[in-house]
């Protein structure tokens, strides 16, 4: 009784473990790759008291990704589906930041704070239209974000009024780079700071069961006291803040605005990032973890390829070998198939050693 | 204010039937607006079917797009595979060997080797569509970039004539302001349009596809839209 407890408890770690098998092993087989390519990849160095290399470069650059696969994991496990209107959504906010901050006057802490919440409140606006297209008139994610994802970049060009405005002050600046006396990129920080809030959310709220209750049967689930319409809207609200916080460290990092190209088509990399994550596009179960190892191996990946030389014409065919054949890794039959070799090596294992203490226990599975 | 209707259980019309009304009340009043506000083009024939003329290749793609959504995937990665076939065609053509028959035959090669590729991952290996396709969509493009960077001309003359190729329909058509008769006129891709709906329906209608649903993903179908995709290529915009 007791072992088979044990063995019971010790599979449910090892499927915790298998759902980040992908996403880690991805990570290391690029991080094998680098090596090879030079043995100095993991070496930073100090500018001006500032750490800079290969690993603070991923984790500067990658810093919108992983906010915006977050909000993309909750809505897609929520919704069974995807919001493919993040970067658009992410400009205007943005678009909406940039013109309070260069109306404000004079530029200060304050003044960015206050631009910065109102960006969030165009977030929550923007979080609202979709969440109301799809919870209370249940239109497709994919479509009803599609309709931000065509005019979004329109709207942000009305509100800039011209070609990219240039965001230049010192505290912008610094928020897109580094604030003099810490030795780390600011993006870096206000990832993690984020990163760190999702995770205290969902340890301390009931989201995560709500969440994963919904997407996997929102019958069900309304049957048991939740209401599907309302942890939806919920998703897509908590992705507006998303799209607000990452179109703010992305417009700071650039320094103007580029209504047209800021963020173009990361809504890709962000849903690759919760596939690599181990994720169901179909909704249901999540890893927040996971999906933020995806953005920092797919940010990874970018620049491995940049790293490795390859011609930039066929960057994107050799990013795409490279995703099927990680799909194909972490596919649903070859790892069935996979788990039934082991299985089957490990049961044979089993049954030579405990053929002398308990021979009936070894037939189940 | 219609979509608040499907939500209710009550409605008696299906969902698909009422997006369906939807978008064809939306065309037909599109098309009056149209023709109230610029009566002198809107309300000639040829308006009408330069609309077939202009967008076959949207239709042909949506077909297939059609066949992929009834089984409950996706494929994104359409646009970039029919922009890899162009330029792959275009080439063909503007080289030593190239013919109007090679040429469909590559297209069709092209198209059934994505095809291949995303219906085996997504049926056997069950893989998301989404995140299979997206790879084709990079593929495809990496590969058309790989292929030649730069937009190029195909100036082929049997290429050129079957481009430039246009049935005209005598009993149809409009007097221009010197009096003449215009005749109306469609390119050949609306009849590779015509067939192809007609199969599509026929397939349909046999009801292979629809009653099985989603068993189907277990079957080669995802192939089919590649395919679809590549019979359009003489007409594609791309090569102009």
């Amino acid at each position: 009784m007791q072992r088979s407890e044990i063995h019971l408890g010790l599979k449910a770690h090892l499927y915790h473990l298998s759902n980040l098998f992908l996403p880690l092993s991805v990570l290391v087989l690029l991080i094998v790759i680098n090596l090879i390519k030079g043995a100095d990849y993991f070496s930073f160095t100090m500018v001006k008291g500032v750490f800079y290399g290969n690993i603070p470069n991923i984790l500067y650059g990658a810093s919108e990704l992983v906010i915006l696969s977050i909000g993309m994991t909750l809505v897609t496990a929520a919704s069974r589906g995807q919001d493919i209107g993040i970067g658009e959504a992410a400009t205007i906010t943005s678009a909406v930041f940039v013109w309070f901050a260069l109306n404000a006057g004079e530029v200060t802490l304050l003044t960015i704070v206050a631009a910065f919440l109102l960006s969030c409140v165009v977030g929550l606006v923007i979080g609202v239209f979709n969440g109301t297209l799809v919870s209370i008139f249940r239109v497709q994610p994919m479509v009803a974000t599609l309709i931000l994802f065509i005019g979004g970049r329109s709207i942000a060009f009305m509100i800039d009024g011209k070609l990219s405005p240039i965001l230049a002050n010192d505290i912008s600046n610094q928020i897109g780079t580094v604030i003099p006396g810490v030795p780390i990129q600011t993006p870096i920080i206000l990832t993690v700071v984020f990163i760190a809030i999702v995770a205290v959310v969902l340890k301390t709220t009931n989201l995560r069961l709500y969440i994963e209750s919904v997407g996997i049967n929102p019958d069900a689930a309304r049957l048991n006291g939740i209401n599907p319409k309302k942890i939806i809207f919920l998703t897509f609200l908590i992705m507006g803040i998303c799209t607000a916080v990452a179109g703010f460290i992305a417009v700071n990092k650039a320094g103007r605005h580029d209504s047209v190209n800021l963020l173009k088509f990361i809504m890709m990399d962000a849903i690759l990032a919760v596939a690599i994550g181990g994720n169901k596009l179909s909704g249901g179960k999540f890893s927040i973890t996971g999906s933020i190892i995806g953005a920092y191996t797919i940010e990874m990946l970018n620049r491995t390829l940049l790293r490795l030389e390859i011609e930039t014409e066929t960057i994107k065919a050799f990013k795409a070998v490279f995703i099927i054949i990680l799909m194909v890794v972490g596919s649903p039959v070859v790892r069935v198939f996979a788990g039934k070799v082991i299985n089957r090596v490990r049961t044979g294992r089993f049954r030579s050693v405990l053929k002398r203490s308990a021979p009936k226990s070894t037939k189940e599975e | 204010m219609e979509s608040l209707n499907a939500t209710k259980p009550k409605t008696r019309l299906s969902n698909s039937n009422l997006l369906f009304l939807i978008a064809a009340v939306i065309f037909v009043l599109m098309y009056l607006l149209a023709i109230i506000s610029f009566p002198g083009s809107f309300m000639q024939f040829q308006t009408f079917f330069d609309l077939f003329n202009l967008n076959a290749p949207l239709i042909i793609m949506t077909l297939g797009l059609c066949v992929v959504m009834i089984v409950g995937g996706i494929d994104i990665s359409i646009g970039a595979q029919c922009g890899l076939v162009t330029m792959a065609c275009a080439m063909l053509l503007e080289s030593k060997m190239g013919s109007i028959w090679g040429a469909l035959l590559l297209a069709l090669g092209i198209g059934i080797a994505f095809g291949l590729l995303h219906g085996y991952l997504i049926a056997y290996l069950e893989i998301q569509p989404f995140i299979i396709t997206l790879a084709g969509l990079f593929l495809a493009q990496g590969l058309l970039t790989t292929l030649h960077k730069d937009p190029i001309n195909v100036t082929m003359p049997a290429f050129v004539a079957l481009r430039d190729f246009k049935i005209t329909i005598p009993w149809l058509g409009t007097q221009n302001r010197l009096g003449v008769f215009i005749p109306c006129q469609i390119k050949p891709g609306v009849i590779v349009v015509v067939v192809l709906v007609v199969l599509f329906a026929a397939l349909m209608k046999s009801a292979v596809i629809s009653a099985l649903g989603p068993c189907l993903r277990k079957s080669p179908v995802y192939a089919m839209t590649p395919s679809a995709v590549c019979t359009m290529k003489p007409y594609a915009p791309g090569i102009e």
